[in-house]
């Protein structure tokens, strides 16, 4: 194309087109065109809408080889920064760069502090700029009690996942008197007495709290065994590795939550159901989309299960075993308005009697297939996902061939080997 | 079929479609502003900051256009998808203009407030953008550099530690 006209956009557009237009491009492509000249490099670093995709990532091997002097004088407005495995003696250079910036997301991962007092200080250099603060393995070589008065409040922090083994103690009780989380995930926490008071605190005094993932963390039977009235309004509700030592007991007072929280639950994710009770709960609740139950235990309390129809539920993720048919029988007729269906575990009968009743599926995902019940053009004729994992690759191009007629209407077909 | 009539800046006036004309957000509340209903059919819409070129290009695809499914307001959240690959082959040969045809149709459809049409030029220009070093960005756009060498030294150091979210 000849043309005579040339402009720079970023002079020629109103600023809202400009910044449209620069955001189809990726960070890197984002940042290598900033240096296209000063006015380029001001506007993308100035800009919110384009920076939030972008994260500052600093690693003990990088720090050594480059320095980071670069990004202390940066004019550019960061707002995420990661740390990825660093020892004590960079302490000093990341607490120099906590204070250059007003760092919206912090993303710790393997992160060791010399004693309490070191991650207090780490922590009270972000606590009335971060939003959301991911810690996967925080740990404190020395962990002595910090002083109760300076416990942070993090005003604006709404965003906390605690995935940390040693020394979850001393870090979460800095967190105790966070007050506006929306998420809050807690995963493989060591937690002694302190710490669960001061997980309960959080979760007594967040009443603006929607999702709460739990898993592995010593934590559960405490919100089993106690039964808690929890302030907020749970939309997601995630508990994972949990060891229900108690039976009954605990199934008894997590139906209580689940009824508690009656008019908010829109997702639950299990790893293991107990009792048939609790699945019974699960399908009353009037507002559950998505479900997700990865074992089913103490299978033969199952088989004459009756359940209230839910018409609300429209995603589900279940793992049943090829001998528990009635099991899987009774949830399919119980979530006739399903959209989404992932079975672990298909074989021809189930796939037989989820294409009768669960006519209009747009999604599917099956696991270790075997081709003579892959579906075929004449059922699922809604079917626009079709997702098969865990099959042997000689298989994949008999699936291929079968040619179900409707395989060209299929948006997405995906298949993941057996690892 | 119901037709309304459109005034460009430099005064020609253009007989389409209400619905055609209805892709602009604007005419359509210019149209509800105006009081402009069914039966008023010589009112002219005056129509400014758009020339005759610009705004026949620009009904051209609103007449192409005017059936495709309205995108809900939710489609312009920070999770869009920024994909610059799915401009459909009508579009691409639509879009077969000059540089400066390209922007000032990006000004129409901006002032006109015409989504789809915005979403496409956009990210026609972003492909001109996407790939290239900043010396061929420069060339295409007629951009001065004004950093020093050891400025532009600074900025690709400042890069390496960026990465995506």
């Amino acid at each position: 194309m000849e043309s005579t006209f040339n402009a720079d956009p970023l002079e020629y557009f109103p600023y809202e087109v400009s910044e449209r237009i620069l955001s189809y491009l990726s960070v890197k492509n984002l940042m290598r065109v900033s240096a296209v000249n000063s006015l380029w490099y001001d506007f993308i670093g100035q800009s919110k809408r384009l920076m939030k995709n972008v994260k500052i990532k600093i690693r003990n091997q990088d720090y050594k080889k480059r320095t980071i002097c670069h990004l202390l004088t940066s004019t550019r407005n960061y707002e995420t920064f990661e740390i990825d495995t660093m020892d004590l003696r960079s302490i000093n250079v990341i607490f120099e760069l906590l204070q250059s910036q007003q760092w919206r997301n912090v993303i710790i991962k393997n992160l060791y502090f010399t004693t309490a007092s070191q991650a207090h200080m780490f922590f009270s250099l972000i606590q009335d700029s971060v939003r959301s603060l991911e810690m996967r393995g925080a740990y404190i070589l020395y962990p002595n009690g910090i002083d109760k008065n300076h416990g942070l409040v993090f005003p604006n922090l709404r965003r906390f996942t605690a995935i940390t083994t040693k020394s979850a103690y001393i870090l979460l009780e800095m967190f105790q008197n966070v007050r506006h989380l929306t998420h809050f995930s807690l995963k493989s926490a060591e937690l002694n007495e302190a710490a669960s008071n001061a997980v309960m605190e959080i979760l007594k005094s967040n009443d603006k709290l929607e999702v709460l993932n739990i898993s592995n963390a010593a934590l559960f039977p405490l919100l089993y065994l106690d039964k808690i009235t929890i302030p907020c309004k749970l939309r997601q509700l995630s508990i994972l590795n949990e060891n229900n030592r108690e039976g009954r007991k605990n199934s008894e007072n997590f139906i209580a939550l689940l009824q508690d929280q009656r008019e908010s639950l829109q997702t639950i994710i299990l790893d293991k159901l107990f009792e048939e009770d609790v699945l019974k709960a699960i399908y009353a609740l009037p507002k559950l989309r998505m479900l997700s139950i990865k074992e089913f235990t103490n299978i033969d309390a199952y088989n004459n299960l009756m359940l209230t129809r839910s018409k609300s539920i429209k995603q589900l993720y279940i793992n049943v075993l090829p001998e528990n048919f009635n099991l899987l029988k009774a949830i399919i007729v119980a979530t006739p308005n399903l959209y989404s269906l992932t079975v672990l575990h298909m074989n021809y009968k189930f796939m037989k009697f989820i294409s009768k009743n669960l006519p209009n599926l747009r999604g599917l995902s099956i696991g270790f297939p075997n081709i003579s019940y892959l579906p075929r053009g004449d059922i699922f004729k809604n079917l626009g996902y079709l997702y098969v994992q865990n099959y042997k690759p000689s298989l994949r191009k008999s699936i291929l061939r079968r040619k179900f007629h409707s395989l060209s209407n299929f948006e997405q077909l995906l298949f993941r080997t057996l690892a | 079929m119901q037709t309304i009539k459109l005034q460009s800046s430099d005064n020609e006036i253009f007989e389409c479609d209400l619905a055609v004309a209805k892709c602009s957000a604007t005419i359509r509340t210019m149209l509800e502003d105006l009081g402009i209903d069914e039966n008023s059919e010589d009112e002219v819409v005056p129509l400014p900051n758009v020339n005759s070129a610009i705004l026949r290009k620009v009904i051209q695809f609103c007449t192409y256009h005017k059936d495709d499914p309205v995108p809900s307001s939710t489609d312009d959240d920070e999770n869009k998808e920024k994909r610059t690959d799915d401009i459909t082959s009508w579009d691409a040969d639509f879009l077969k203009v000059d540089q400066g045809t390209l922007f000032e149709l990006i000004l129409a459809a901006n002032y006109l407030d015409i989504r789809s049409l915005l979403d496409v030029t956009c990210k026609t220009v972003a492909n001109m953008i996407k790939g290239k070093t900043p010396d061929e960005i420069r060339k295409t756009f007629n951009i001065k550099n004004d950093f020093t060498p050891a400025e532009e030294e600074q900025v690709r150091k400042e890069n390496t530690w960026c990465e995506e979210k």
